[in-house]
């Protein structure tokens, strides 16, 4: 540039004067314009403009023109303007068709490679203009040229980074990458989305992009607000089901985004869909195997749950069973021991009294106390080891029943007669509704339940009357004994038949609390059954029925 | 110190033999079927040198007199010796505070030892 500045200055002169000396006087004043323009032209620096004759030798020069080409104006005039072309342009003759072409037409006009002084090459705009004379006749031509060596090369830059990013869109094959106009109407395609959706460029383009939509999300416009939402929020993200061209469907991620031109008006969407089908399919199993792991596990836990629950159960059995068993012990440990110690203090005593060696004896009233005493205490005994050995037995299930024609109502009267001086002993008394039955029966056993009934009675409701009922129907023998003492608690009632049970108000009362137990093991041997009805403050009910016949004789029991 | 005895049983046979030998021993004997009416003795002003009770009885056993005689300040340092058939009778006696304890079957003449012991003191 510095140095073109100066060439610029000699020339300019140089040409004005040139034009000044064949210019007259008198004519200055009228072609001073023309004169203005020619220094104008002349002084243009960011295009090279210059005449030629009809040949295409070289009549002017300008600054702009030494500038962009590098010759100055005395080296090219009188040169053809052939020396700016490539050696291919001109081997092809194509200064000629340039001059042919705006000899015939006017004007050519062109854009394309041209050579500097120095060998280096230019991106040029050309426009080469017929020049005539005022009869029309061809004068020469002038030539504008201007270099866009610089925006070429942008042009080039963009172009090819398009390029690459057409060719980089089109080659994505997991990502299916299309652009929607604004109305949703498939534009471009790249091979993602035919992989994906299985439609080629040539099936799909021009065609409307609801066709990927599940029928009833097509059918209710989902499209149409996806592209709303996109368009208005600047982008829209979803996963949903799809439709692949061969009808089957898909799990897909979608992002659409809007595009807009510099001023803000909508172009149209890019679309870029992802099949996630494999991953759903993937998390789906995962979310199965867990809501499955779920539900294993409150399974099992419930299962635990139910376990702990038994187990609970089982341990308070367990407990209750040894604490009715050590109650037992201790019960049985005083009943039997009672009558021991009272026998044993008094064979102690009336031995103490007996001196052989001095001929002394106990007084014969003493001697006669001590053993009616002693009897007693051993016929306790005797009861006790009796009831003992029945549980025992029941246990070892051998117990044998020898059924036979009984007659209860003579078995109750032969019971009430027997025990007669305990009621009296108790103050009770007793009502008998006894009528004829009889069946097959052990008439030993049945006695037995019939005197614990009975004394059951006298221990926890004495001084009451006790009302005794036998009767007969459907081949079945009921026999009832009520007293009217203070009834048994709700929560007693079902215990009562156990095993060394006794009642909770059984302060009062002495014994094993086997009665009841070896009742309802005498009344089951016989395929009868025993319960008891109370109501606290209103007496106690047992209710035996039996089967007046047996299905089998000698039955066992346990 | 007196010699005398209340002996509290519930059954008629032992309470009878018992009281009995006593006398026959030298002892002065009073005797009630439960606690309940031990202390209504007691409370009667009956002051005996010794209390034999056994624990096993109706209307008020031998635990529930205890603790009654133990809050009341005027018999409540009569001594008691406790007599039952049950195996842990030593672990007993000593949770109701008694001095001695004897097992059923009572013997005659271990009993007048213990006795004898505990009304010396």
């Amino acid at each position: 540039m510095a140095k073109s500045k100066p060439k610029k200055a000699k020339s300019a002169p140089k040409y004005r004067r040139s034009r000044g000396g064949k210019a007259t006087r008198p004519r200055k004043r009228r072609r001073l314009p023309h004169a203005l323009l020619l220094d104008a032209v002349e002084s243009v620096r960011d295009y090279a403009i210059f005449i030629m004759d009809t040949s295409g030798n070289i009549l002017t020069w300008n600054s702009g023109a030494a500038r962009i080409k590098g010759y100055s104006e005395e080296e090219i005039v009188g040169k053809n303007f052939r020396l700016f072309y490539l050696p291919e342009d001109i081997a092809r003759n194509h200064p000629g068709f340039e001059l042919k072409q705006a000899a015939e037409v006017g004007r050519y006009e062109e854009e394309g490679w041209r050579k500097r002084k120095d060998g280096s090459i230019f991106w040029a705009s050309v426009v080469i203009t017929k020049l005539t004379d005022r009869k029309g006749a061809l004068v020469g031509f002038s030539k504008v040229t201007r270099d866009l060596t610089a925006r070429k090369v942008m042009e080039e830059q963009i172009r090819a980074s398009e390029e690459r990013f057409r060719l980089l869109v089109g080659g994505v094959k997991d990502y299916a990458i299309f652009m929607l106009d604004t109305e949703g109407r498939v534009v471009s395609w790249n091979e993602g989305a035919a992989k994906i959706k299985g439609y080629l460029a040539e099936e799909i383009i021009g065609k409307h992009f609801s066709v990927f939509y599940l029928p009833q999300d097509a059918a209710s416009g989902k499209w149409q607000s996806e592209l709303q939402d996109a368009e208005r929020l600047g982008r829209f993200e979803e996963e949903g089901w799809r439709v692949r061209k061969d009808g089957t469907q898909f799990w897909a991620s979608a992002i659409v985004t809007p595009i807009r031109d510099d001023s803000g008006r909508l172009l149209g969407f890019s679309k870029v869909t992802r099949d996630l089908s494999e991953r759903k399919r993937a998390e789906d199993r995962l979310q199965k195997s867990y809501a499955d792991l779920e539900r294993r596990v409150k399974e099992r836990t419930h299962e635990l749950s139910l376990a702990n629950d038994e187990l609970e159960t089982r341990s308070q059995e367990l407990r209750e069973a040894i604490r009715v068993r050590d109650e037992f012990l201790s019960i049985a440990s005083h009943e039997l021991k009672t009558p021991i110690t009272s026998l044993k203090m008094q064979l102690q005593m009336l031995q103490r009294k007996t001196h052989p060696e001095k001929g002394l004896l106990p007084p014969a009233d003493r001697l006669a106390t001590g053993l009616d005493t002693s009897l007693r205490q051993v016929e306790k005994l005797n009861k006790l080891v009796e009831d003992l050995l029945d549980v025992a037995r029941a246990q070892a299930r051998k117990v044998f029943f020898r059924m036979e024609k009984t007659d209860l109502r003579y078995l109750i009267e032969d019971v009430v007669e027997r025990l007669q001086p305990q009621i009296d002993a108790a103050g009770s008394r007793i009502e008998l509704d006894v009528g004829a039955v009889s069946g097959e029966f052990d008439p030993f056993r049945l006695d037995q339940v019939l005197v614990n009934l009975l004394t059951n009675a006298l221990k926890y409701a004495p001084g009451t009357k006790i009302q005794i009922h036998a009767s007969a129907a459907e081949n079945t023998a009921i026999l009832v004994v009520k007293d009217e003492g203070p009834g048994i608690p709700a929560d007693s009632l079902g215990r009562l038949f156990e095993r060394f049970e006794r009642g909770s108000n059984a302060e009062n009362v002495t014994g094993l609390g086997l009665g009841l137990f070896i009742t309802r093991q005498i009344v089951e041997g016989h395929s009868g059954t025993i319960r008891a009805e109370s109501e606290p403050g209103h007496g106690t009910s047992f209710i035996v029925r039996l089967p007046l016949r047996q299905p089998m004789v000698n039955e066992v029991f346990g | 110190m007196s010699k005398a005895i209340l002996i509290v049983e519930d059954d008629h046979d032992i309470r009878e033999v018992i009281s009995e030998f006593l006398s026959d021993s030298g002892f002065e004997v009073k005797s009630a079927e439960n606690g309940l009416r031990a202390l209504e003795l007691l409370r009667a002003g009956y002051r005996p040198g010794l209390i034999l009770l056994d624990l096993m009885m109706p209307v008020m056993d031998g635990f529930s007199f205890r603790e009654e005689q133990i809050r009341d300040p005027e018999i409540a340092r009569i001594p008691v010796v406790v007599m039952s058939a049950d195996g842990n009778i030593s672990q007993k006696q000593s949770r109701i505070g008694a001095a001695d304890f004897l097992k059923k079957p009572l013997d005659i003449y271990n009993l007048i030892q213990t006795l004898n012991k505990h009304l010396e003191q």
